[in-house]
């Protein structure tokens, strides 16, 4: 017997975070989306222990400025597109504000350290998003184009098209065969 | 008749009965007077011996009171019925035997008589004898009232005798007619049929010669068998060559066959379930045949089973079933040796020719420069034409692709069809900035990738071949039809379709052609002018007549092309 | 791709596809160790091996001798130990029905065999940088599908 699940990413990590930490012995305080705020310096070797425990779980400490600065952007960019009302201004502005940086240098960094751009990099948090509501929310592509703001239904296709190499409903059926093969 | 026969009996009863009932009361009235006789004879002696006392009379007195006594008693027993008599009998008994005291007192007396003794016993004796009288009287007379209605009686029962046995003699005579006639219209009915029967039988056999086939019974209560005569004739024997039975046949079938023949006899008597079967004989001549047999299990008026069945002899149509069966056994492996030779040639020599391309790509990419003019020029060339090659191979894959003969219908939405193909062609019409307009879809029992295929080899060829500077436009149209209604259509189609019409504005071609434009590697522009192998139309081709439908083409050199397409609608 | 390699093994019984394979690699500024099997049984017997370092991606050539792609599809699928391999099959001309079907049976990735070196590199180039943000950004991998 099968079930279908959908999960609240938000809430998953949140509880993890908080699981792990409850025993970790520092008052803490969860700072946003990717962020714990310690009250106290916590020593190297009791980090290390944590990155242990975190690594477990796919959970890592960034260390490099640089590297923290792109997470901000990737976690800027998944709000922007899984939130419920969709912010309506154009990421670039949205990201340059929000950072406090200009959109050249923050795009200059990202590509630096992802080796893709940001453009190409929420075209893909979108396309993985509809993905998502295709699948597990069973939303129809018409429902699906305006949630992420696509013009039309056409659009939202060639964008997964270019994006997958497939069609949307190629992508259900393979999913769809899939599930029935139980793989 | 029986009806009438018990009213007859009746009817004679109860004359009898009227008659005996009115000789009863004659015999009663002849034994009243009879005794009334007798009382005054008694009386008379009894006066004769008062006045002559003659011995010799008393003999008599006594002898007539004995019949007197006697004839009560026969009186009695004959009014025993009668209750009436009954009591007035009684009642004169009493005065018999007073009668008889008076006479035994006259006659014991030895005393002789004086007158007026005389005279006293004269009166007393007449006495009696007026009461007598009165009462013989009226049992006489009741007597006759009851022979007055019983004569009634018996002379209307007798009246109505004749009449009585009229009817019955009548009603006899008419039932007898009425047997005769009926039988005798059965018998003239039962020698129709016969010589019916006897004619249908002379048809039969014949019909039998002719048609090469036998019949044969079986009565399953009395396992008797039956064998018309071509049945023999089929096992090449005399009509009656051997007496019918199983064992008799079974010896002429072939020994493979037996125990099949053997278990699809059994199966038929005792399952009552039969289906035709085939099986093999060797004929006396040592020939072989090939026979059907079939049964039923059917009563005959007796309420017996008996197994009919008949017996063809089908070798011509074996035979020629199993030349048929061959030869598209032979004609299949062909088709799929051809196939497969063109799948694996198509897909076999991709490999090599991919290598050559990508190792002159390495080479141009990086030693085009190190060679002289010419090697770079030839260079290119050969890249050109590998390239062409390629594309040669590739649709030449695809065309294979199209014949795989193992295909599986799906119900399908068009609509999603000619999505996809406007997904795959998206670049091409954002960059002319070509227009589809189509009427909404069918969902249709289609095989799913190859309808895809035409679609989008269809729509390529519009924007491929449209005009220069004009923004293609094609329009895609569906209507249901009849097969009768279409011109285009062979006339044996009795189906309905869906016609699909795919219109473009682009450079057309002359309708001279519009057969030869299916045919494989043909094309109608050089390659320079347009790209292309001369092969995705034929594919298109090929995918319609999957479906079972059909596919015309039609242009006008600039205006257009237009393509018609039939698929059926189940 | 910090100090992290992508570690990258093809398995295709070409000796030549392997070389492009590998070559196009070396010409590519991405930080990757790349591996070669000559067909499926040499596949199945390094990953089988206690010690052996799965790789991030899998290309998987179809038609190879002893054991093809498809049964080294199959019994990869098969295994939880290998659940985080991305597979991308690797192949010349396959029918639409085909490429579907390997979908199906688990594949993650279909690539058709370019005929030009440069157009491989950036196949190839497109494929792992596609994986890395996966890998680095928390994507869901069963959903993961990708066709060139």
């Amino acid at each position: 017997m099968r079930a279908f699940l959908k999960f609240d990413y938000n809430l998953l990590t949140k509880k993890i975070l908080e699981d792990k930490l409850s025993d970790f012995g520092y008052k803490y305080t969860i700072q946003g989306f990717g962020e714990i705020e310690f009250h106290e310096k916590v020593p190297e070797a009791k980090l290390e222990e944590l990155r242990y425990i975190f690594d477990e779980y796919g959970i890592t400490i960034i260390e490099n400025q640089k590297t923290v600065l792109v997470q901000k952007i990737k976690d800027i960019i998944h709000e922007m597109i899984y939130a419920e009302e969709v912010p309506n201004v154009k990421v670039s502005v949205y990201l340059a504000e929000k950072l406090n940086h200009s959109y050249g240098y923050l795009s200059n960094l990202f590509s630096d350290v992802t080796y893709t751009s940001i453009e190409n990099y929420v075209i893909l948090q979108k396309i993985e998003f509809a993905k998502q509501l295709f699948l597990n929310d069973k939303l129809s592509l018409t429902e699906i184009a305006f949630r992420l703001n696509y013009s039309s239904v056409a659009h939202l296709s060639k964008q997964f098209k270019n994006t997958t190499g497939i069609t949307p409903s190629a992508f259900l059926r393979i999913i769809a065969s899939r599930r029935e093969r139980n793989l | 008749m029986i009806f009438v026969s018990a009213l007859t009996y009746r009817h004679v009863d109860l004359l009898i009965s009227s008659s005996k009932s009115v000789a009863h009361s004659y015999k009663v009235t002849v034994e009243i007077e009879q005794l009334y006789t007798n009382i005054k004879d008694l009386e008379l002696e009894r006066r004769n011996y008062l006045l002559v006392k003659n011995k010799n009379l008393i003999q008599n007195i006594a002898d007539l009171k004995k019949e007197i006594t006697k004839n009560i008693i026969r009186i009695e027993f004959l009014t025993k019925d009668n209750l009436k008599q009954k009591l007035l009998l009684k009642k004169l008994e009493v005065l018999v035997n007073e009668k008889f005291k008076i006479v035994d007192e006259t006659v014991n007396h030895d005393v002789p008589l004086t007158v007026d003794d005389i005279e006293g016993n004269l009166l007393s004796g007449k006495m009696v004898m007026d009461k007598i009288k009165i009462f013989i009287r009226i049992m006489l007379a009741n007597e006759k009232k009851l022979l007055t209605e019983r004569t009634a009686k018996n002379s209307n029962i007798t009246d109505t005798t004749p009449a009585i046995i009229y009817i019955t003699l009548f009603s006899t005579i008419a039932i007898i007619t009425m047997a005769f006639v009926k039988i005798s219209r059965d018998l003239e009915e039962m020698r129709q049929k016969n010589e019916q029967l006897a004619l249908n039988n002379e048809s039969n056999h014949l019909t039998e010669q002719i048609g090469d086939f036998g019949t044969w019974y079986l009565n399953l209560e009395t396992n008797e068998y039956t064998f018309s005569e071509n049945e023999y004739r089929l096992l090449g024997l005399k009509p009656y060559a051997f007496e019918a039975s199983l064992e008799g046949f079974l010896k002429y079938i072939h020994p493979d066959d037996l125990s099949y023949v053997k278990d699809i006899i059994l199966k038929m008597i005792t399952k009552d379930k039969v289906v035709p079967f085939t099986y093999r004989v060797i004929r006396a001549d040592g020939s072989l045949r090939y026979l059907r047999g079939n049964g039923k299990i059917v009563a005959n008026k007796s309420g017996e089973k008996i197994l009919i069945g008949t017996t063809s002899d089908v070798t011509d149509e074996v035979l020629t079933n199993q030349a048929i069966e061959e030869r598209n056994r032979e004609l299949e492996a062909n088709n799929k040796e051809l196939q497969t030779f063109n799948y694996v040639a198509s897909h076999d020599l991709q490999e090599p020719l991919r290598k050559i391309q990508t190792f002159i790509s390495r080479l141009v990419d990086k030693d085009l420069d190190s060679l002289s003019e010419n090697g770079k020029q030839y260079l290119l060339r050969i890249q050109d034409s590998s390239q062409r090659m390629r594309v040669l191979i590739d649709d030449l894959l695809k065309f294979s692709r199209a014949n795989k003969t193992e295909q599986i219908f799906e119900k399908t939405d068009l609509n999603e069809v000619l999505d996809n193909s406007k997904l795959e062609l998206a670049q091409i019409i954002e960059e002319k900035k070509a227009k589809i307009i189509n009427d909404k879809l069918p969902n249709l029992n289609v095989i799913p990738f190859q309808v895809q295929q035409l679609f989008t080899n269809l729509i390529s060829n519009s924007l491929k071949y449209s005009q220069e500077n004009v923004a293609p436009i094609i329009a895609i149209n569906i209507s249901k039809v009849d097969a009768s209604e279409e011109d285009s259509i062979p006339v044996n189609e009795k189906n309905k379709y869906y016609k699909i019409i795919f219109k473009d504005n682009g450079i057309g071609f002359d309708s001279e052609y519009s057969e030869k434009i299916f045919l494989l590697f043909n094309r109608l522009h050089n390659k320079d002018e347009y790209s292309g192998t001369g092969i995705g139309l034929a594919i298109c081709k090929k995918i319609v007549e999957n479906h079972k439908g059909f596919i015309f083409a039609d242009g006008e050199i600039n205006k257009g092309a237009t393509f018609t397409i039939y698929l059926p609608q189940d | 791709m910090e100090k992290e390699y992508m570690h990258i093994i093809l398995a295709d019984d070409d000796e030549d596809d392997r070389m492009f394979f590998t070559d196009a690699f070396d010409e590519l500024k991405i930080s990757t160790k790349v591996q070669t099997c000559n067909d499926g049984v040499e596949l199945m017997n390094y990953l089988n091996k206690e010690d052996s370092i799965l790789p991030n991606v899998l290309f998987l050539d179809l038609n190879m001798p002893m054991k093809n792609g498809i049964e080294c599809l199959h019994e990869i699928k098969a295994d939880r130990r290998f659940d985080d391999i991305v597979i991308a099959i690797y192949s010349t001309s396959s029918s639409e029905e085909h490429i579907e079907e390997t979908f199906i049976c688990g594949a993650n990735i279909y690539i058709k065999k370019p005929s030009d070196f440069n157009e491989l590199k950036r196949v190839l180039s497109y494929v792992v940088t596609l994986n890395w943000q996966y890998h680095t950004s928390g994507l869901n991998k069963d959903n993961f599908l990708f066709r060139m």
